[in-house]
C-alpha cells in the first residue's frame, strides 16, 4: 500500500480503473456461475426424478409378476440418456430386483437403497457425491410403495461446462482488463495530466525559482480551478518578489547612505573635538604660564585678566566637551574603557579638583569615605566626571554651605556589590517639578538658571547617561530651600557588554606612589627622618618614612622602594638585622640599602649586601648623588615632542624644560624620524592628528627599529581615542592623555610619573649588574 | 388397519414365497404363485361396473389346495375379494374371474358360450386356452410361470386389460 501511494498519479488512476472493472467483471461471472450451477442441478434433480418416475411406472407389473428380465430390458433404454451411468430396481423389500450398467467402469449399484450413510425411507432422495449424482425414486402404486428405481447420473458433463464457463469468463475478464488498460491508460490523462503538467511547473518555479513561468489550463473542472489559483498565486508571489527586491534595493542604499552619513558624522565629531579643543588648550595653557610669567616680573595688574582669559576659556572647553560628549552618547558612539581603580584615591583627586570651584560660592566640602573601601571597576574617566557634574552642580547652586560627597559599598545577594556616591548639598532645592526634568538635555532647573549661574545644563544629563552606560543609575532627592541629594549607584564589576572591547587594565592606574622613585628612610630618630624627608623631597624624591626595623621591613614590602637609607641604631629590630631580612628575601634582595649610621663598621654593612655606607652626618649632596643612580636617567635628559599645532607643542616644550628636560621639536612623525636619527630621546610626547606621518604611523614605524623600541611614548591628544585606537596602540605606548582632561600641573604630574616609572623599569633590567659590581668593588 | 397389516404380511410372504419357489422347485409351490398372480391380476384389468364384492370362482377341481384361502376377504380397489369353488356355470356369471382348472378342458367351448355376454375374466390353465376363447392362460417356461391373453377376448365382453400386464404377457389371439 505504501508503494501504492508513492507512485504517479498516472499509474494509480489506472490501477483505479483496471482493478474497479475487474472486480466488477469478476462479481458479474462469478454470480453468473453459480446461478448457472444452482439452476442446472434443480433441473437435473427434476429431471432425474421424472426419468425415475417412468422408470418405475414402466417396471411396476414387472415387479408384480416377477418379471426381472423384462425390468432389466425396461432399464437398458437408459443407454439413450448417456449420462446415466447406474440404475437399478430394489423390490420393495430392498432387494436388487434388475440393475443396469452403462459399462464396465460404471460402478455397481449398492445391494441397499443406501449411499453414503443416508438410508431410503419414503421421499425421494438425492445425493450428489463428488462427479456423481445419486437419486433413489419410491415406485408407487395405490399409494403403496412397490419398489425403488435407482438412478447414478455423471456430474463430468455438468462440471466440464461449468469450467468451460469459467474458462470462458476468465478469458472475458482477460480480455475486458486489456481493453480496460488501453483505455484507461489513454482517458486517465483527462485528469492525470491538468495535475503533472502543474507538478512541472512547480517544480520549474521551485528549482529555478522563477516566478513568471505559468501552468497550462485545460479544463474547467477543480484541477483547473486549481491552476488559476496556483498561477495567480505565482502572480503574487512574482510581485511581491519584485516589491521585495525593490525594497531591498532602497534599504541598501539607505543603509549606504545611511552609514556614510554616520561616518560622516563621526569624523566630523572627531574632527571638531580636535579642532576647537586644539586652539582652546593654547589659550588656556598660556594663560596659566602668563599668570605665572606676570607674578614673577612684578606685572601683576595684568593678572586678573589673565585670570578671565583662562577662565573664560576652561568655561568654553567645558561646554565643548558637553555637547560632544552628549551628541556622542546619542549617536551611541560613547564607549567604556574599564579598569581597575582605588575609591579612595579617586575621591580624594576629584576633591582636590573642585576645591576652587567649591570655594568660590564660599563652600565647604567634605569627602566621607572609609579608607578600606578598595577598589571597583568601571570606567574611570567616567565616573570621575559623572562625580565631578555633580559637584559643580552644587557648587553652582549652593551659597556659604556646605557640599558632601560620600562613598559607601552596598552589599547586595544577587548580582555582586554595588557602589553608591552621594553628593548632598545645602543649597537651594528643587521642586518635584523641577526634579522630574533636572536629567532631562537642554534643561536646567528654570530656563534663566543658566544665565544665573552659567554651564549648558548637559552635565546631569550627561551624568545620567554615563551611570547607565555602566549598569548602574542615578536618583535625586531635593527639597526647595533645604537643598538636594543626588545618589549615585554602580556595580563593584562594571561588565563589559559584547561591543564594548575591554581594555587591559593596566599598572598605569596604580595609585601615583610608585615604587620608581620613592625612597625608603628607616630611622627611629624622628628630627632625622624629617630632615631628610624634605630634602629628597626637594630633589624629586618621594619619601617612605618607617620609625623600626619591623615597620621598614613591612613598607618595603608594600612599597618595593627605589632605594631604601637605614640606621644600624634602633631600639627593637636593628639595622644589621633589617638589611639581613631584606637580603633573604627574594623580592626585596635586590632593592639597593644605603646604610646612614653612626656605626663604622662598612665591612660588617658590605658584606651583609649593603649598596653604600655612610657615616652621620651625612653629606647630603652626596647622598642625593648616590640615591639619583638608582632613580632616573641622569640628566641631561632628551624628550622628543610630536604636534603639528606649534602652541601646543611650545607649550609642552615649556612645561618640560622647566623641569629640566632638553627638548627636540618636530612637527610630524615623519621629521621626528629625522631628529631621533641625530639624537636618541629619552622620552616621546606624540599627538596623533598630524600631516604626513600621523601618531598611528609613527609608533608603528618606531617599532621597526629594535634601539627605539624601550623608549616610552606618551600619547598627549586632543582628539577623542576610541576604543580601537587604544587597542591598535596598546603594548606600544605608555599612557595616552587627553590635552582636555588635564590642567598644566596634572598634565606634568602624569608625565613626571610615567617617565620615572618607564626609567626606573628600564633602569632596572639595564643597570642591575652595574649595581652589583659597584657593591662588589667596596 | 388389522386388514393392511395382514395384507402386508401376506403380500411379503407371497413375494418371498414365489422367488424361493421359482429358484428351487416349480411345482411345490406353483399354485402359490398362480394364487398371488390372479391377485394381482385384479389391479390391471378394469371391469365395466363393479358390485359390493370382488369375487374370484374356481370352477371344476380346485388345484389351488390352501393357497386361495389367504385371500379370501382382502380388500383390492375398495372392495372385498370373495373365493368361491363353483358349482355351476351359472353361479359363474356372477364372478368377476373364475379360474378354469385343467379338468374342465373338454367343457371349454361350453363355458365361453355361456360366458359369452358376462363380463367375467376368464383364466385357465390348459394348452389352447387362451386361443380358444379364453383371456389370460398360465403357461410354463423356463421353471417360471408365464401366461398369455387373448385381448380381444377380454374386450368382447367390455374388460380393458392393463397395457402394463399386456407387455409382460405372450399375446395370442382366437
Amino acid at each position: 500500500m505504501r508503494a501504492f501511494r508513492q507512485t504517479t498519479i498516472k499509474r494509480k488512476l489506472i490501477a483505479l480503473i483496471m482493478v474497479t472493472s475487474g472486480i466488477a467483471l469478476m462479481v458479474a461471472f462469478a454470480l453468473m456461475i453459480v446461478s448457472e450451477y444452482v439452476s442446472f442441478r434443480s433441473g437435473l434433480v427434476r429431471d432425474l426424478r421424472t426419468l425415475a418416475d417412468v422408470m418405475g411406472t414402466e417396471s411396476r407389473s414387472a415387479l408384480d409378476f416377477d418379471d426381472a428380465e423384462f425390468a432389466a430390458k425396461a432399464l437398458a433404454g437408459l443407454a439413450a440418456t448417456p449420462n446415466i451411468t447406474t440404475a437399478a430396481i430394489y423390490t420393495k423389500e430392498g432387494k436388487i430386483f434388475a440393475s443396469y450398467l452403462r459399462d464396465n467402469q460404471s460402478e455397481p449399484p449398492p445391494t441397499t437403497p443406501s449411499a453414503e450413510g443416508y438410508v431410503f425411507k419414503n421421499a425421494y432422495l438425492t445425493l450428489f457425491r463428488p462427479g456423481y449424482l445419486n437419486l433413489f425414486h419410491p415406485i408407487m402404486r395405490d399409494r403403496e410403495r412397490i419398489g425403488i428405481v435407482y438412478l447414478q447420473y455423471s456430474l463430468q458433463e455438468m462440471n466440464a461446462r461449468l469450467a468451460r464457463y469459467a474458462g470462458i469468463a476468465g478469458a472475458i475478464v482477460l480480455g475486458a482488463s486489456l481493453i480496460a488498460f488501453l483505455f484507461s491508460s489513454r482517458l486517465q490523462r483527462v485528469i492525470s495530466e491538468p495535475i503533472l503538467s502543474l507538478a512541472h511547473t512547480a517544480r520549474i518555479v521551485s528549482e529555478q525559482k522563477n516566478y513568471s513561468v505559468r501552468a497550462e489550463k485545460r479544463t474547467g473542472d477543480e484541477t483547473g480551478f486549481l491552476i488559476d489559483r496556483f498561477n495567480e498565486m505565482l502572480g503574487q508571489i512574482e510581485e511581491h518578489e519584485k516589491e521585495l527586491q525593490e525594497v531591498n534595493e532602497q534599504l541598501v542604499q539607505s543603509e549606504q547612505r545611511a552609514r556614510a552619513g554616520t561616518q560622516a558624522k563621526s569624523q566630523f565629531l572627531a574632527n571638531m573635538s580636535h579642532e576647537l579643543r586644539t586652539p582652546l588648550n593654547a589659550i588656556i595653557g598660556y594663560s596659566e604660564m602668563l599668570q605665572e610669567e606676570a607674578q614673577d616680573s612684578g606685572q601683576e595688574s595684568f593678572i586678573p585678566d589673565l585670570k578671565r582669559i583662562n577662565r573664560a576659556g576652561r568655561h568654553l572647553l567645558e561646554l565643548i566637551n558637553d555637547v560632544l560628549d552628549l551628541s556622542k552618547i546619542e549617536a551611541g558612539k560613547m564607549e567604556l574603557y574599564l579598569e581597575t581603580f582605588d575609591i579612595p584615591n579617586l575621591l580624594e583627586e576629584i576633591s582636590t579638583t573642585v576645591k576652587l570651584l567649591v570655594q568660590k560660592n564660599s563652600n565647604t566640602i567634605e569627602v566621607r569615605c572609609p579608607a578600606n573601601l578598595g577598589a571597583m571597576r568601571a570606567d574611570m574617566t567616567k565616573v570621575r566626571q559623572a562625580l565631578f557634574n555633580l559637584l559643580s552642580n552644587a557648587s553652582k547652586f549652593t551659597n556659604h554651605g556646605k557640599i558632601t560627597l560620600e562613598a559607601a559599598r552596598e552589599a547586595s545577594s544577587s548580582n555582586g556589590d554595588w557602589i553608591v556616591f552621594r553628593v548632598s548639598d545645602t543649597g537651594i532645592g528643587m521642586t518635584p517639578e523641577q526634579q522630574t526634568r533636572v536629567f532631562e538635555a537642554f534643561a536646567q532647573a528654570e530656563a534663566s538658571t543658566m544665565r544665573d549661574f552659567g554651564g549648558t545644563g548637559l552635565g546631569l544629563a550627561i551624568t545620567k547617561n554615563f551611570c547607565r552606560m555602566m549598569g548602574g543609575d542615578v536618583a535625586l532627592t531635593s527639597e526647595p530651600g533645604k537643598g538636594s541629594i543626588f545618589t549615585i549607584r554602580l556595580p563593584t564589576e562594571v561588565r563589559a557588554s559584547e561591543v564594548e572591547l575591554e581594555a587591559e587594565s593596566k599598572s598605569i592606574a596604580a595609585p601615583p606612589t610608585v615604587e620608581g622613585k620613592t625612597i625608603l628612610v628607616i630611622d627611629d630618630d624622628a628630627d632625622t627622618r624629617e630632615v631628610l624627608e624634605r630634602f629628597l623631597n626637594r630633589k624629586g624624591f618621594h619619601v617612605e618614612c618607617a620609625s623600626s626595623g619591623q615597620d621598614g621591613l613591612r613598607l618595603a614590602k608594600e612599597l618595593h622602594p627605589a632605594a631604601i637609607t637605614l640606621d644600624v641604631m634602633m631600639p627593637g629590630m636593628d639595622g644589621w638585622a633589617v638589611l639581613s631580612a631584606l637580603k633573604s628575601e627574594p623580592e626585596l634582595a635586590d632593592i639597593p640599602v644605603v646604610m646612614l649610621t653612626i656605626v663604622d663598621d662598612k665591612n660588617l654593612g658590605y658584606s651583609l649586601g649593603a649598596t653604600d655606607y655612610m657615616i652621620k652626618p651625612v653629606d647630603r649632596e652626596r647622598l642625593a648623588e648616590i640615591l639619583m643612580k638608582f632613580r632616573d636617567v641622569p640628566p641631561p635628559r632628551y624628550a622628543l615632542v610630536i604636534d603639528d599645532e606649534e602652541p601646543a607643542r611650545e607649550l609642552l616644550a615649556q612645561i618640560l624644560e622647566k623641569e629640566g628636560w632638553h627638548v627636540i621639536q618636530a612637527e610630524d612623525g615623519l621629521s621626528a624620524m629625522e631628529r631621533m636619527e641625530k639624537h636618541r630621546p629619552d622620552l616621546i610626547l606624540l599627538d596623533l592628528m598630524m600631516p604626513k606621518m600621523n601618531g598611528f604611523e609613527f609608533v608603528a614605524e618606531l617599532h621597526k627599529h629594535d634601539e627605539w623600541q624601550s623608549i616610552p611614548i606618551v600619547v598627549i591628544t586632543a582628539r577623542d581615542v576610541t576604543i580601537e585606537d587604544r587597542v591598535r596602540l596598546d603594548g606600544y605606548v605608555e599612557k595616552v592623555l587627553l590635552k582636555r582632561a588635564l590642567s598644566e600641573d596634572a598634565l606634568l604630574a602624569e608625565i613626571r610619573d610615567l617617565i620615572s616609572v618607564c626609567m626606573q623599569r628600564k633602569q632596572r633590567t639595564q643597570n642591575k649588574p652595574a649595581g652589583l659590581a659597584s657593591t662588589a668593588q667596596h | 388397519m388389522g386388514h393392511c397389516i395382514l395384507f402386508f404380511s401376506v403380500a411379503c410372504l407371497l413375494c418371498r414365497g414365489t422367488q424361493e419357489v421359482l429358484a428351487q422347485s416349480l411345482s411345490s409351490r406353483e399354485y402359490e404363485i398362480k394364487a398371488a398372480y390372479l391377485y394381482n391380476f385384479i389391479k390391471y384389468v378394469d371391469w365395466p361396473s363393479y358390485g359390493d364384492n370382488i369375487t374370484i370362482g374356481v370352477l371344476g377341481g380346485n388345484p389351488f389346495g390352501t393357497a386361495l384361502a389367504p385371500l379370501n376377504g382382502k380388500v383390492v380397489k375398495g372392495r372385498r375379494l370373495l373365493i368361491k369353488e363353483l358349482d355351476s356355470l351359472r353361479e359363474a356369471q356372477k364372478c368377476q374371474i373364475i379360474f378354469v382348472s385343467s379338468s374342465e378342458k373338454q367343457r371349454l367351448q361350453e363355458i365361453f358360450e355361456n360366458l359369452k355376454f358376462a363380463r367375467v375374466l376368464t383364466v385357465g390353465e390348459t394348452e389352447g386356452f387362451a386361443t380358444s376363447g379364453g383371456m389370460i392362460n398360465f403357461v410354463e417356461e423356463n421353471n417360471k410361470v408365464h401366461f398369455e391373453i387373448n385381448a380381444d377376448a377380454a374386450r368382447r365382453t367390455g374388460l380393458t386389460i392393463s397395457s402394463e400386464l399386456l407387455k409382460l404377457a405372450k399375446l395370442v389371439k382366437s
